[in-house]
């Protein structure tokens, strides 16, 4: 794009499906997945990447949407919270995980802390608790004191590797 | 609200163009400094964003000889994550692994980290011990300067206006310096720096060689503490001697800024601090 224009139509691909969207020069990612896509499951909390709660997978890494301009994720694969269940509508592992083991209070922060968990996952199927803390660290929540987060990630862990669940 | 261009180059001197014609828009690298400030403040000067993170040029990290090659748009975790690097530049990969939070390192950029330049920014006590050079171009002309000349550039407002950062190189030495990075926050993770310390030094034959000394945040741009570090140049370290480097750090460090209300707090933990950094040198 060697033009500058105040609106931007972006192709991405979100949760596998590819879009286009046409946005304006200031929107940011967490912008056109909201309003746009009405994917408001990515939750808007301290809108300076401090609290986390925005975090979507970028190229399988997390990141702030809050932080992304919507022109910058052109190109690029975006995964949601909604991108995770299977398409019969069963919950993924993780998700299951986090109801299990009593890791939603408030639900928040849920959203961003099992996308953490699932980018972990990719990168380490059995993740030690160090492992999961730096995972989760740019994530805050104030309900759970983490520590039931931390056990639904190992239980989401553990059923995958040794269930083979998906 | 306001129209807001977006342009998204793929050469530097598109980029460089674009800035020329439209001075009130910004260069967008990482997003994580200048997407809060553009919300923040409501009556930003801001007309337009270039977004830079499809630029080849700037991206990548590569290896000659002598140094390393480190593109203005490297993450800060990629940076963290690379071998090499982890190896031959301990300092600046212990910074970079310090850097906010994991999402923020996956989109920050050591470029970013430098040109917007916040007091807390925890890759300029690295970048200063390793005396790391910066490639500006401009549409004119391409310069090599210091991040430590960049600094000064900035203290006295004289960086041009109208120039990129192309990419950063470190030297990288045969033997590979004893290196120490320290950065103080209020949590271990997700956090700004309070103080930073950075420091890299040999040891031949009992004594202290070559060494580099640089705080951040305790100063509105991050320094190198030279007087302290020729206190201890070519001599074995003693107990007695960090101690008094740490006295010097904080005698310059006050020279700089006056005796704020902080300083009750930062004297004695930026004395300890040094004083931290050194003892490993015994």
């Amino acid at each position: 794009m060697n033009t500058s224009q105040t609106e931007i139509d972006v192709t991405c691909t979100v949760n596998g499906r590819s879009v286009t969207v046409r946005t304006k020069g200031g929107d940011r990612l967490i912008d056109m997945l909201r309003d746009y896509l009405h994917l408001t499951g990515t939750k808007e909390g301290c809108s300076i990447g401090e609290c986390g709660a925005c975090t979507v997978l970028m190229d399988g890494l997390p990141v702030n949407s809050c932080m992304v301009l919507a022109g910058q994720a052109q190109g690029k694969e975006i995964l949601t919270i909604e991108g995770l269940k299977h398409e019969d509508g069963d919950l993924h592992p993780l998700q299951q995980a986090f109801i299990d083991a009593g890791a939603i209070q408030c639900g928040y922060c849920t959203p961003a802390m099992i996308l953490c968990g699932y980018a972990l996952l990719q990168r380490s199927p059995r993740p030690s608790v160090h492992e999961i803390k730096q995972a989760i660290s740019g994530t805050l929540c104030r309900c759970t004191g983490y520590v039931q987060i931390i056990e639904a990630v190992t239980l989401a862990a553990d059923r995958i590797q040794t269930k083979g669940e998906k | 609200m306001k129209n807001i261009r977006f342009f998204q180059p793929d050469t530097v001197v598109h980029a460089l163009e674009f800035l020329h014609e439209h001075p009130k828009a910004r260069i967008v690298a990482g997003g994580t400094d200048l997407l809060p400030e553009y919300r923040e403040k409501e009556d930003n000067a801001i007309t337009g964003f270039i977004d830079i993170m499809r630029i080849r040029e700037l991206s990548g990290i590569s290896f000659d000889d002598h140094a390393a090659h480190i593109g203005a748009l490297a993450t800060h975790a990629m940076i963290a994550q690379n071998g090499t690097l982890k190896e031959r530049l301990p300092v600046l990969s212990a910074a970079c692994s310090h850097v906010g939070s994991p999402q923020i390192r996956n989109l920050g950029t050591i470029g970013g980290n430098i040109i917007t330049m916040s007091a807390c920014a925890d890759t300029l006590p690295a970048l200063l011990v390793l005396e790391a050079r910066m490639v500006m171009r401009s549409l004119h002309q391409t310069r090599t300067i210091t991040v430590e000349e960049y600094i000064d550039e900035k203290r006295k407002q004289l960086v041009p206006p109208g120039e990129m950062l192309i990419k950063i190189v470190c030297d990288l030495p045969d033997e590979v310096p004893l290196s120490y990075f320290f950065k103080l926050s209020r949590r271990a993770a997700a956090a700004k720096a309070r103080m930073t310390v950075a420091r890299t030094a040999y040891i031949e034959s009992g004594q202290v060689r070559n060494l580099r000394l640089s705080v951040g945040a305790v100063t509105s741009l991050a320094l190198r503490y030279r007087e302290a570090e020729k206190l201890i140049e070519g001599k074995a370290v003693t107990d007695q001697l960090c101690c008094q480097a740490g006295e010097r750090v904080v005698h310059d460090m006050l020279a700089v800024t006056g005796r704020r209300k902080s300083a009750a707090y930062k004297i004695p933990v930026l004395t300890e601090m040094v004083r931290r950094s050194l003892e490993g040198l015994q």
